[in-house]
């Protein structure tokens, strides 16, 4: 297991699914952890639990990530009260299920807004305070349907699709400054956001990969916590599938 | 940094090395995108180079504030380095 002690993590999205394993992964290697969620009390409550496992450092803090100056103001103000922000996840997300035919324009801002802009200012955010140091990593979580598409998940697809390339962009521009910027795409995991899925999709995804399974969360912890590592020093730009040969 | 340097100078200095700028160029006449390396990716270099070289955090704003070397000038004296 890497040893992240006296690094500084924020990840979004970090009450529930893969954040909040992705958040306990990191803290159980040593790192200081700031988790956020939309709301407080329940992202307070869920660093706690996570510090009491762990025995890190584990603050919770609010943040509605579709506010674009408030994410910023958030990750900027974690990045200064710790004096440093070594690793920032990209987590918080939506996902909303509608056929191409139904799906109304509010659905595609809302979900765009959340899962795109909302990552975009968060990354901006991070970049800023790593590119004073000139170290850092990012991990944006995108989706394997952020590259094969999904039925019914036209506005979840393309927004997943669109921080992948967000995840390529950020890290030509920040690769200079050493900051890298990578992001993972998983299949479908066993979480409360693909709960809402229809159990028909949930099965034949299930059966679709090479390995005839959903995926946990902590496996997809495991690959961020290798990607904000130093084992990991060498990789930037890179979309990693996570999603048990689900595309092949 | 020479001690006896001002900030004027330091800026220079500041503008040369992110911006990568040819001997002849002179910082003080630029202004955003008037030279071929100061886009916007230069922008954040020179940003970055500014933040360390005077030890301040430029805002977004104030980041968007400075397209000219009399602006930076400015933002360094609203944040109190001057001289």
């Amino acid at each position: 297991m890497a040893d992240l002690s006296g690094r500084v993590a924020l990840v979004s999205g970090g009450t529930r699914g893969i954040g909040r394993a992705t958040a306990q992964e990191l803290a159980a290697c040593g790192a200081t952890v700031v988790l956020t969620g939309r709301h407080e009390h329940r992202a307070k409550k869920c660093a706690e639990e996570i510090a009491i496992a762990t025995g890190a450092d584990v603050k919770g803090t609010a943040l509605e990530v579709t506010d674009f100056a408030a994410a910023g103001n958030v990750v900027a103000g974690v990045a200064r009260a710790h004096g440093r922000l070594d690793i920032f996840v990209a987590n918080a997300g939506i996902m909303m299920t509608a056929p191409l035919g139904m799906v109304t324009a509010d659905q595609v801002r809302e979900t765009l807004d959340t899962n795109v802009a909302g990552v975009i200012a968060g990354v901006q955010a991070a970049g800023r305070a790593m590119m004073r140091r000139r170290a850092g990593t990012i991990v944006i979580i995108s989706s394997i349907v952020g590259r094969d598409g999904g039925a019914g998940q036209v506005s979840y697809s393309a927004s997943k699709a669109a921080v992948s390339a967000v995840a390529r962009s950020a890290a030509k521009e920040l690769g200079g400054f050493g900051v890298r910027v990578n992001a993972v795409a998983p299949g479908i995991i066993d979480t409360d956001l693909t709960a809402s899925l229809p159990a028909e999709a949930r099965q034949r995804y299930a059966n679709g990969g090479m390995l005839g399974r959903l995926g946990t969360a902590d496996e997809v912890a495991r690959v961020v916590r290798f990607l904000a590592s130093e084992d990991a020093a060498f990789i930037t730009g890179q979309v990693i599938a996570v999603d048990g040969g689900l595309v092949l | 940094m020479e001690p006896t340097m001002t900030t004027e100078q330091r800026l220079r200095i500041a503008f040369r090395d992110a911006l990568d700028l040819e001997p002849d160029t002179d910082p003080a006449s630029l202004y955003y995108r008037s030279h071929p390396n100061w886009d916007s990716l230069g922008h954040m270099s020179l940003v970055v180079r500014i933040e360390e070289e005077f030890g301040i955090e430029i805002d977004s704003d104030q980041l968007m504030e400075i397209d000219s070397f009399e602006a930076a000038l400015k933002v360094l004296r609203e944040a109190g380095i001057d001289g």
